[in-house]
């Protein structure tokens, strides 16, 4: 028993007499119950150390682990947009793979079809030097390949593009169909300032065209990527080059094409 | 007790024959029921035990148990009696002397429980238990505490969620009080 300190309240009589008379007990059986409950707690679960371990450590393990969790979140959060523009950049300097751009094989098909020998060391410089095999799949935009061209198809036209023309023509039946296609989305070929290879390509598509006629479907496909003012352009060419037969032939079809297409006035008589 | 958290259950039953007479003492004081003390005495003992893991020795037992105790009666009392409640609740004013004494004059005279009447009911031991029955619950408390957990007025502090002025004041009304119901046996 703690020493009261001075100060502290005390009345020796009061305290003397309490204590003999205050002899209240809990009654055996309340005794026996608790201290039965106090031997099963320690059966049931003797020292428990173990309990106790993860008592105390849980708390800072759950924040722990919570931390852990919300920094590699974080981590990887912040590192995914950096690695996905780290791959588009890369996608962007690789060279084309085929497929990605079919405007181009057309066009070079154009090219080749108007300059056969001619313009197929200038393709082989291009930047994609794949074999032709795989390059006549490969359409490059029309527009580019529109400039690039058209040097060669004045340089073809100063050579003598009938020659290359009857060349075209003597052409097996096979190599004709598979640049068929490209022969219908030669439009770049008009666009070029010789209107001498302008002609020499027309008439090398047109007639190439009865001997093996390309499929509607390749056609139509072809139409899709020839817009409305470079095929009039093209028609105006073919007027000017005195094909006037082709001419209408290739307007009416314009016209089934593209019925709603305002025609200019010289296209309307 | 930590004997006892450690498995040792022999130790558990020499720390109950220490406290065992001195709780239920309190309690029943306190309550003035045997039925409702021994209810309250077994729930003491089984928190006592269920609390063992988390047992530290930051105080003496006897605090920390007597507190258990303390907390124990105000459940009691919240359940069954309010007004009751309300006079255990701290209360800052009880550091002043006058509000002290305003508190006891508003209680039942000593007088009024006279030492002939008293008698009449055949033993001491039965006045005293009226003499603490007639004191205020906290200051009753607070001399159980003292005379049943000889307990320091820092340790009544500490169980009793007051302060030690409180607990001394408390006390020493307390003591008056018995003295002047008690004054015949004395």
């Amino acid at each position: 028993m703690t020493e009261p300190r001075p100060d502290s309240p005390s009345d020796p009589e009061i305290s003397r007499l309490y204590r003999q008379h205050s002899t209240d007990e809990p009654s055996p059986a309340v005794d026996q119950r608790i201290l039965a409950a106090a031997r099963a707690a320690l059966a049931g679960r003797p020292a428990n150390p173990r309990g106790g371990w993860w008592q105390r450590w849980r708390t800072p393990l759950a924040l722990a682990t919570t931390l852990l969790l919300t920094v590699t979140l974080s981590v990887l959060h912040e590192r995914q947009p950096a690695e996905l523009s780290a791959e588009r950049g890369v996608r962007q300097s690789l060279p084309p793979v085929p497929g990605d751009e079919p405007k181009r094989s057309t066009a070079e098909q154009a090219a080749s079809a108007a300059a056969p020998e001619a313009s197929r060391p200038a393709t082989a410089a291009g930047p994609a030097s794949l074999p032709a095999a795989g390059r006549a799949e490969v359409p490059p935009p029309a527009a580019k390949k529109t400039e690039r061209d058209a040097p060669v198809t004045a340089d073809n036209a100063a050579a003598g593009g009938r020659s290359a023309a009857a060349e075209r023509k003597a052409a097996p039946a096979a190599i004709t169909q598979e640049s068929s296609p490209a022969a219908t989305t030669s439009p770049a070929a008009p666009a070029a300032p010789a209107p001498a290879s302008v002609g020499a390509a027309a008439r090398e598509r047109f007639e190439a065209t009865p001997a093996a006629a390309p499929p509607a479907a390749a056609r139509s496909r072809a139409e899709g990527v020839r817009t409305p003012a470079v095929w009039l352009e093209e028609i105006r060419s073919l007027r000017r080059a005195g094909q006037t037969d082709e001419a209408e032939r290739q307007l009416r079809e314009f016209r089934r094409v593209h019925p709603d297409y305002p025609l200019p006035e010289e296209f309307r008589q | 007790m930590l004997a006892y958290r450690a498995g040792d259950a022999e130790a558990f039953t020499a720390l109950y024959q220490r406290y065992r007479g001195l709780l239920y003492r309190y309690l029943a004081r306190q309550c003035g029921n045997a039925a409702i003390a021994e209810e309250l005495y077994q729930d003491i003992w089984i928190k006592v035990v269920n609390a063992r893991a988390d047992y530290e020795p930051l105080a003496r037992f006897s605090t920390w148990i007597f507190r258990i105790a303390h907390h124990r009666l105000i459940d009691h009392y919240r359940r069954h009696a309010h007004q009751l409640l309300a006079q255990f609740a701290p209360n800052p004013g009880d550091d002043d002397p006058d509000g002290a004494d305003e508190m006891i004059a508003m209680l039942p005279a000593p007088g009024h429980e006279t030492p002939h009447a008293l008698h009449e009911r055949q033993t001491t031991a039965q006045r005293i238990c009226l003499a603490l029955a007639a004191l205020p619950p906290v200051q009753r408390e607070v001399f159980l505490l003292a005379e049943e957990g000889g307990m320091t007025l820092e340790e009544i502090a500490v169980a009793t969620d007051t302060g030690r002025e409180t607990a001394k004041s408390r006390l020493r009304y307390a003591l008056s009080k018995l003295r002047q119901s008690l004054q015949d046996l004395l």
